[in-house]
């Protein structure tokens, strides 16, 4: 059991109250938990492109414990432990 | 004050005099070698599942070049949220509003292209459609959106203090219920474009767009083009008004039959098509509670609102954002409660109308604070210089108010529109309504949020300003040049306006929230700054001085307090060009990074500089046997920090009111029981003229904003937000009927008349 705590700066999708994700496994890799999350949401929400090596900086800002995945080594693949913080930031493209 | 030279003249604008002659070119007007035309084939259906398209007669008729479909994209999503993409290019599965194309033909010519249109067959299976919020939230309402399984679109839900302790210690409580119609956008120029594909596959993108860059991103993603692979250069825009910052159909569509046929394809649409089926504003249905004290000072406030915003996302979670987030200015209010949600229907897909939903809010709002000053027989004005927001006023949900004039623009709008006298004694049927409201200077993004000018300096000595921004026709390469002309010291005649161009120019991230004043003129500032650096050393190195004491003025650079000792301004950019070989670019950028990031979740947080603060009163003249509203006049006590052109500053104040004169009482966007369009066309829409508009007048209370461009405030949008209330409130005091479902029409007031007249 782990868990990986989630700040942000709207409401993700299908986590309504929740502030962290318990994933019934030891370790996750950032990839696979964004994967999760778009799972989890009740509509299509992707996070990671599939087979993309990186995340649209136009889409999602992403760190991990406060340092941007792209500065952790493994980036995507970067192995999550328990009571990690990934902090997702949206990135909305219009104006009114 | 400080004086200047450039800033805070009413110049002539710098397009003003190629658009009067009809010489401007628009995306309509443009032409390219080998030219295609494309039409569009638009669904007859509001909701209906596609069950095949046959397009191999069309294809047969000979001059026919090219037919997609939506089956022709990628099939990727996009839209303004990465959480909330809903959208395709062109529908693939089912149509989900009337006049949504489905079919798209690129012929020699419109004729040949019109004529194909009719020999394409789809064949649907129509489907129950959702016309009104009701209908979206009813448990059994099919699903109208095929990439969410429900019909809420968006929701928020924001808690700003202690609202339960703000009604407590309140000694008044009113709720009332609004409500709010679907209007148009309201430019004049249709949607337009024109797309090429060079020998390299990279495409070139020329089309009335508000903020290209982002059509530019959402464009790129839909077709899986990489953002270097696609160049968009901007022609003469015929108005935006937040109509046209999304990529439609018809960019797509353009973009993909260039592709395929390998020549240019333009579009032009006609008004029709864009009132039937392209950006209108959000039907709205709002509740609000508010908590008072007996002097009127409010003590809490809570509100629910629900915008039916058709089949996509689109805007919307800025719309239900701004509605929640900015209850909160222009009155101090210190507890707000608020749900917003944001529903799908069958009816055209909404983005926003100048203002965005703070228009709907501030109606909802300002309507609500007169009939309690009523009940508590507080004068109008006086209930609004006890709330209005003052300097340093930190806003429940953590908002900075750098500076304020709403009490100046308050007391000024008062005595211009003869409140005081009116209260002595008017005209039977006149009334005087009042609103206040207030606009920020755009928020802070994420992603590329910043803005950027490039400034050439020709060996001439004149200075080509170019920016990522774009000019709609509110004047922004106007107060570009004005600025740019004002640091460095040059009349205005020596500027000239750049093209619109993502090859040269630095990208932007949009023309909205009355952001381009602000962020694009600090960023005019910075780069004529930088220029002048360049400068000052070569002048430096002439006059035998420190760069540092050098002043620019009147096309000479000289020592601080001595002309006489200086050297004529063409002098220095000869010598960088002739002796040194050295180019004079000048570039800056401005973001606000000091306020807070937009949270969507709990929507607190300093969310803007700049706030801009409007007064308006309007008396009109109510018609009792016809029920018609006639505007007599309107006045604006408008707080825009320094005026950088006065006259093109009263041009968007009174336009942005002018603007919701027909959301107020004319306009509708009408449908059938299937949600067919029924008025989409300008005889049938009834959308205000020069006719309708009463005598305006602008005071302009002169405040300096710290973070600003000298001192600016961005502005056009605060008015279009004031409007509508101080309609409403002056159709009130009139006749003594409030109408709180927009249109006011004369059918409404004629029946309110007649029940008060029976009571």
């Amino acid at each position: 059991m782990m868990r990986v705590n989630i700040k942000s700066n709207f409401i993700v999708p299908g986590l309504e109250n929740q502030e962290g994700l318990d994933l019934d496994r030891s370790t996750i890799t950032l990839r696979e938990f964004l994967e999760e999350l778009g799972e989890r949401a009740p509509t299509r929400v992707e996070y990671v492109r599939p087979g993309a090596q990186t995340i649209n900086p136009d889409e999602w800002e992403i760190r991990i414990n406060d340092t941007p995945y792209q500065q952790w080594s493994a980036g995507l693949e970067t192995l999550l432990k328990d009571g990690d913080t990934v902090t997702i930031i949206i990135i909305p493209l219009g104006g009114g | 004050m400080e004086e200047y030279s450039v800033v805070g003249k009413s110049v002539e604008r710098t397009d003003g005099r190629v658009k009067v002659t009809g010489k401007a070119k628009y995306a309509g007007d443009l032409v390219a070698p080998g030219m295609l035309h494309a039409k569009l084939l638009r669904s007859p259906l509001a909701h209906a599942k596609i069950l095949s398209i046959d397009v191999s007669r069309a294809e047969a008729l000979p001059g026919v070049m090219a037919i997609i479909t939506g089956r022709d994209f990628p099939g990727i999503p996009y839209g303004t949220r990465p959480d909330t993409r809903d959208q395709l290019p062109m529908p693939i599965t089912k149509v989900h509003h009337f006049g949504e194309g489905v079919a798209a033909v690129a012929a020699v010519d419109e004729d040949t292209a019109e004529e194909a249109l009719d020999l394409i067959t789809v064949d649907y299976e129509e489907l129950p459609v959702v016309l009104t919020a009701e209908d979206a939230l009813k448990p059994d309402a099919p699903p109208v959106n095929e990439f969410s399984k429900s019909n809420i679109a968006y929701s928020s839900n924001f808690l700003f203090g202690d609202v339960e302790k703000g009604f407590k210690e309140a000694d008044y409580i009113r709720e009332e219920t609004f409500s709010s119609q679907r209007v148009t956008v309201g430019f004049i120029e249709p949607h337009a474009c024109l797309a090429e594909v060079d020998p390299t596959g990279r495409v070139l993108l020329q089309g009335s767009k508000q903020s290209p860059y982002i059509t530019w991103r959402h464009m790129c993603r839909g077709m899986e083009i990489p953002l270097s692979g696609m160049r968009i250069v901007n022609p003469f825009v015929g108005g935006g008004f937040s109509g046209k910052h999304d990529p439609f159909d018809v960019d797509f569509a353009a973009v993909k039959l260039a592709q395929r046929t390998g020549r240019p394809v333009k579009i032009v649409l006609n008004n029709d098509e864009v009132l039937a089926a392209y950006r209108q504003r959000n039907a709205m249905d709002a509740r609000l509670k508010i908590g008072v004290k007996k002097n009127g000072s409010i003590t809490a406030l809570k509100a629910e609102c629900i915008l039916e915003g058709g089949p996509i996302c689109g805007i919307g979670p800025f719309n239900i954002y701004y509605f929640g987030a900015f209850l909160n200015i222009p009155y101090k209010i210190p507890a707000i409660e608020y749900h917003g949600k944001l529903v799908y229907s069958n009816r055209a897909p909404c983005g926003t109308v100048r203002g965005q939903e703070i228009v709907l809010a501030q109606f909802a709002l300002d309507s609500l604070i007169h009939m309690v000053a009523e009940d508590l027989r507080v004068d109008q004005v006086e209930i609004r210089h006890i709330n209005a927001v003052t300097d340093n006023w930190r806003t429940a949900n953590g908002m900075m108010v750098d500076v304020s004039g709403l009490q100046e623009c308050i007391q000024r709008s008062a005595e211009k529109i003869g409140w005081k006298e009116s209260r002595k004694g008017r005209p039977k049927g006149r009334g005087i309504g009042f609103s206040c409201a207030s606009h920020p200077s755009g928020p802070r993004l994420g992603g590329h949020f910043g803005s950027s000018v490039m400034l050439k300096l020709v060996e001439d000595g004149k200075v080509i300003v170019t920016h990522g921004g774009t000019e709609i026709g509110q004047g922004a390469n106007t107060v570009f040049c004005q600025m740019a002309a004002e640091v460095l010291g040059l009349p205005f005649e020596d500027m000239i306006q750049g093209v619109s161009d993502s090859d040269t120019t630095i990208f932007d991230s949009g023309m909205f929230g009355d952001r381009c004043t602000y962020w694009d003129g600090n960023a005019t500032i910075a780069a004529a700054n930088d220029l002048k650096r360049q400068l000052a050393v070569i002048a430096a190195k002439e006059l035998q001085a420190s760069p540092e004491d050098l002043e620019f003025k009147n096309r000479r650079i000289f020592l601080k307090g001595k002309p006489e000792k200086g050297i004529d301004f063409l002098l220095a950019v000869r010598r960088a060009y002739y002796e040194r070989g050295e180019p004079l670019y000048g570039k800056g950028y401005w973001a606000a990074t000091d306020i807070d990031i937009v949270d969507w979740k709990t929507g607190k947080g300093n969310l803007a500089h700049g706030l801009d603060f409007i007064a308006t009163g309007i008396e009109v003249e109510v018609d009792r046997e016809t029920g018609k509203v006639k505007l007599i006049k309107g006045v604006h006590g408008d707080d825009a920090g320094q005026p950088i052109n006065p006259l093109m500053l009263e041009g968007q104040v009174n336009g942005g009111s002018a603007h919701m004169t027909g959301h107020a009482l004319t306009e509708e966007s009408l449908y059938d029981e299937k949600g067919r369009a029924l008025n989409y066309t300008w005889r049938d829409y009834k959308q205000p003229t020069s006719m309708d508009v009463p005598e305006y007048r602008v005071e302009h209370v002169h405040t300096h904003d710290p973070y600003g461009p000298f001192g600016a405030k961005g502005a056009g949008e605060a008015s279009s937000c004031s409007t509508l209330a101080a309609i409403a409130n002056g159709v009130y005091d009139a006749v003594g009927v409030r109408i709180k479902d927009l249109p006011i029409t004369p059918e409404k007031i004629l029946k309110a008349l007649r029940e008060k007249e029976a009571k």
